[in-house]
C-alpha cells in the first residue's frame, strides 16, 4: 500500500482558501498504473493495458521501489494458481517482462551500478513467496548479477535487433528477388489482419506439435489485436497457403522507442515467406519507430538475410527460481517450465 | 600423451601467438592441466586449421570430465579470420565452426566450459545440445589513459590511496614464487581457507610467466617490511588479467590493496589497453571492483552433463549441502 499526498484548496467556514492535506492510499498496481501513463520509458509489454489482457486485470501484480516518494523501479508479474502453488511464468504473446528501472541521475558507473543492484535487490525482497517464478527479461536489461545473488538461474536466448529500420528498407532492394516477394509466391498470400478462429486454432495445433510456445487463445488474441489496433500500437501479419491454412504468423507491436516482432511458424528450414513478412512488417511499424526487434525461431537462411543486410543477434535472459521443492525437482527431471518464446 | 590434434595446436600457438591468449598458450595449459590432460579440438579446411579449441579433460568420482583448469579464467576458441570477410560472414562462419567442433566432443559425463567476453554470445547456438548461462568479469578499458582510470575510482577507493600514502606503503616487485605461496596459504588461513593448487603448479606457473614475458608479481609492503598484499599479473596482446590477488586480512585496512591495483593497472598499461579483474561472480568482490570504475562484460558458459549419476550428485549437493 502507498501513501500519495496530494493538496487541495478549500473554501472552510466562508472564510477562505485553506489548503488541506490529504492522504490517499494506492495500491501498488494503482500506482504503477499511474506510472505507465508518465514513463514513455516503460517497454509496451510491461504497460498495465498489455498485461490486463494477457494476463486478465485479476492475474498480475506488480512490485515497486520507491524513493523520496518517486518510484525508482518496478516489477510486473502474472499470477497462476496451480494446485495450492502461486507460480508466475511470462504471459502468452509476451517475449519478455522483467524490471523496469529508472536511469540514474549520476554519471559515475559505480553509482549506476549500484543504483540498479540496490533497486533489483529491494524488488526481489518485495516478491511475495511464489513456489515458482520464471521471466524473460528484455535485451536492454545486460546484468542479471542481482537476481543471481538472490538464488535465482538463468539461461539465455536470442532476437534479433534491425536498429535502423529506414537503412533496411533502403537495402531491401537489392535482397535476392525470391526474398522480396510480397504476393503470390508458390501459392502462399500474406496479409495483414487477424486469421479466422478456425485458421488461428489450426495453425496453433502445428505450433503445439513444433513445440512453438507463447500462442493465447483465440479470444486472448482477439482481445490484444484489437486493442493494439485502437491504439495503433500493432498488426498481425500472416502467411496462408493455397489452401488458406495459416503457415506462419507474426504479431507486431510498437511502443515509443521500438517495433517488436513475434514470429510463429515456418513451414520448412527455406520458408521464403518469413522474409517477406519481415519486410512487410518493416513498411508497418516503420511509420511509428525506426528500430524492430524479432523475437522466435528463424531457420538459418533467413537468420543470415537479416543479419546480412543490417540485422545484430542480441541475448536476452530467462531468469528463474524454483522456491519450493517440487518445482526444483521438476526442473531437475527436465520438466522445462521456463516458457520463453 | 602428444595426440596428432595437440601437436598441430602447438605449432598453431608459434605461428599465431599474438592472436591466441595468454590462457590458451600450450605452455600454460602444458602447466595447468597437471591433473588431467588436454588435446585441442581443431577444424581444417584444405589442411588449414580454421578454428581450435583446446580442451582439459581430468577423472572426477570415476568418470571423465572436461573443465577448466585451475588459474584458467577462461577457454578461447581460435578462430582464423580473413581480410576483407564481412562481419556477417564472419559471423555465420564462426557459428558454423563452432557447431562441427561441438559434434567433435564425445566421450564424457560432464561438460563445463566459461568464454572469453570478446567472443560474441550469439556465436553459441541453442541448438548445440549445450547450456548456456551468462556470467560476468569486471574491466577497465582504455588504462593508457591513467588519469581518466583514477578519475573513476569511487571516494572509498581515493581514501584507501591516501591511507596507503599515510602508512608509507610500498610497492615493490618480483616477490619469488615460495615467498609469494606462502604468503598467499598463509593469508588464506586466516579466513579459514586452503589454497586449491599445489606449490609445484603454482611455480612452474610462475618461472613459466616470468621466462615468456607474460606476467609480474607486484606487492606491497609497510617501513617494517610487512607484506600487505601480493598481486599476480599477467597478461597478452589483448589484456591484463589480474590473476592472484593475496590479501593479508590483519593488515587489509592500510589501502595497500588498492595502491597496488593501480600499480597493477599502470603496469599493464605498457602491454595493453585493458585490465581485466577476471570475475567475480561473488557478490563483495564485485562490489569491490565496481569501486575502481570497473564495468560488468558478460561471458558466456556452456554446460552439460551426460551423467545421469554427476546429475543426481550435483542435485543432492545443491538441495541439501550449499548455504
Amino acid at each position: 500500500m502507498i501513501i500519495t499526498y496530494y493538496q487541495d484548496k478549500h473554501v472552510l467556514n466562508g472564510e477562505g482558501e485553506v489548503k488541506v492535506t490529504s492522504a490517499v492510499s494506492l495500491t501498488c498496481k494503482e500506482e504503477f498504473r499511474i506510472l505507465c501513463k508518465q514513463e514513455n520509458a516503460i517497454p509496451v509489454f510491461n504497460k498495465d493495458w498489455w498485461l490486463d489482457l494477457v494476463c486478465g486485470e485479476d492475474n498480475w501484480d506488480v512490485v515497486l521501489v520507491e524513493a523520496d516518494g518517486i518510484i525508482q523501479g518496478a516489477w510486473p508479474y502474472f499470477i497462476q494458481r496451480k494446485f495450492n502453488h502461486t507460480i508466475s511464468k511470462v504471459p502468452a504473446l509476451t517475449p519478455f517482462m522483467g524490471v523496469w528501472i529508472r536511469p540514474s541521475t549520476s554519471s559515475k558507473i559505480y553509482k549506476k551500478a549500484h543504483h540498479e543492484k540496490h533497486v533489483c535487490n529491494e524488488l526481489i525482497n518485495k516478491l511475495p513467496n511464489l513456489s515458482f517464478i520464471s521471466q524473460t527479461f528484455g535485451s536492454h536489461f545486460t546484468n542479471w548479477q542481482p537476481f543471481y545473488w538472490k538464488g535465482f538461474h538463468q539461461t539465455v536466448n536470442y532476437s534479433h535487433l534491425i536498429d535502423n529500420i529506414l537503412k533496411w528498407k533502403e537495402l531491401k532492394m537489392v535482397m535476392p528477388a525470391r526474398k522480396q516477394k510480397d504476393l503470390h509466391s508458390g501459392g502462399s498470400v500474406i496479409k495483414t489482419g487477424l486469421p479466422s478462429v478456425h485458421e488461428y486454432q489450426s495453425f496453433k495445433d502445428q505450433c503445439k506439435k513444433r513445440k512453438q510456445q507463447g500462442l493465447s487463445s483465440y479470444s486472448v488474441f482477439n482481445k490484444v489485436y484489437e486493442a493494439l489496433k485502437k491504439l495503433d500500437a500493432g498488426e498481425v501479419i500472416c502467411c496462408t497457403n493455397h489452401t488458406g491454412s495459416v503457415e506462419s504468423l507474426m504479431l507486431v507491436v510498437w511502443d515509443s522507442n521500438s517495433a517488436y516482432t513475434i514470429i510463429w511458424g515456418g513451414k520448412d528450414s527455406n520458408d521464403d515467406s518469413i522474409i517477406s513478412m519481415v519486410n512487410k512488417a518493416v513498411d508497418i511499424a516503420s511509420l511509428n519507430v525506426n528500430k524492430m526487434e524479432f523475437f522466435g525461431k528463424l531457420s538459418l537462411d533467413n537468420e543470415k538475410v537479416l543479419v546480412k543486410f543490417g540485422a545484430n543477434q542480441l541475448p536476452y535472459y530467462s531468469i528463474y527460481k524454483a522456491n519450493r521443492f517440487l518445482y526444483r525437482l521438476a526442473l531437475f527431471f527436465g520438466f522445462d517450465s521456463i516458457g520463453k518464446i | 600423451m602428444e595426440t596428432v590434434n595437440k601437436s598441430k595446436y602447438r605449432e598453431l600457438c608459434k605461428q599465431e601467438a599474438s592472436s591466441i591468449h595468454v590462457f590458451n598458450q600450450a605452455w600454460w595449459l602444458d602447466i595447468v592441466c597437471c591433473e588431467g590432460y588436454w588435446d585441442a579440438i581443431l577444424v581444417e579446411r584444405g589442411g588449414v586449421i580454421m578454428a581450435a579449441w583446446p580442451l582439459y579433460f581430468k577423472i572426477r568420482h570415476g568418470v571423465k570430465v572436461i573443465t577448466k583448469p585451475k588459474l584458467t579464467q577462461f577457454t578461447d576458441i581460435w578462430f582464423r579470420t580473413f581480410p576483407g570477410q564481412r562481419e556477417d560472414e564472419k559471423f555465420f562462419f564462426q557459428k558454423e565452426l563452432f557447431a562441427e567442433m561441438a559434434m567433435k566432443i564425445s566421450g564424457f559425463a560432464s561438460f563445463h566450459q566459461s568464454f572469453n567476453y570478446k567472443l560474441k554470445e550469439s556465436t553459441f547456438s541453442n541448438n548445440s545440445g549445450f547450456q548456456l548461462s551468462t556470467s560476468y568479469t569486471y574491466v577497465i578499458e582504455n588504462i593508457r589513459d591513467i588519469d581518466t582510470v583514477m578519475s573513476g575510482f569511487d571516494q572509498n577507493k581515493r581514501q584507501q590511496l591516501n591511507r596507503a600514502r599515510k602508512e608509507q606503503i610500498e610497492i615493490k616487485y618480483d616477490l619469488p614464487a615460495s615467498e609469494f605461496y606462502k604468503f598467499y596459504s598463509q593469508s588464506l588461513l586466516k579466513r579459514n581457507k586452503i589454497i586449491s593448487y599445489s606449490e609445484k603448479l603454482f611455480t612452474d606457473l610462475y618461472n613459466s610467466v616470468y621466462s615468456n614475458r607474460s606476467g609480474r608479481v607486484v606487492y606491497a609492503v609497510d617501513p617494517q617490511g610487512n607484506i600487505h598484499c601480493a598481486k599476480f599479473l599477467v597478461w597478452d596482446s589483448d589484456r591484463a588479467y589480474y590473476l592472484i590477488n593475496a590479501i593479508n586480512p590483519d593488515l587489509k585496512n592500510c589501502g595497500a590493496a588498492t595502491l597496488a591495483v593501480l600499480e597493477c593497472i599502470k603496469m599493464a598499461s605498457i602491454h595493453c589497453n585493458t585490465f581485466d579483474f577476471e570475475g567475480s561472480m561473488i557478490e563483495e568482490v564485485a562490489e569491490s571492483f565496481r569501486r575502481f570504475g570497473a564495468i560488468a562484460k558478460p561471458y558466456i558458459n556452456l554446460s552439460k552433463t551426460n551423467s545421469k549419476l554427476l546429475n543426481t550428485i550435483n542435485f543432492i549437493k545443491e538441495e541439501f549441502f550449499s548455504n
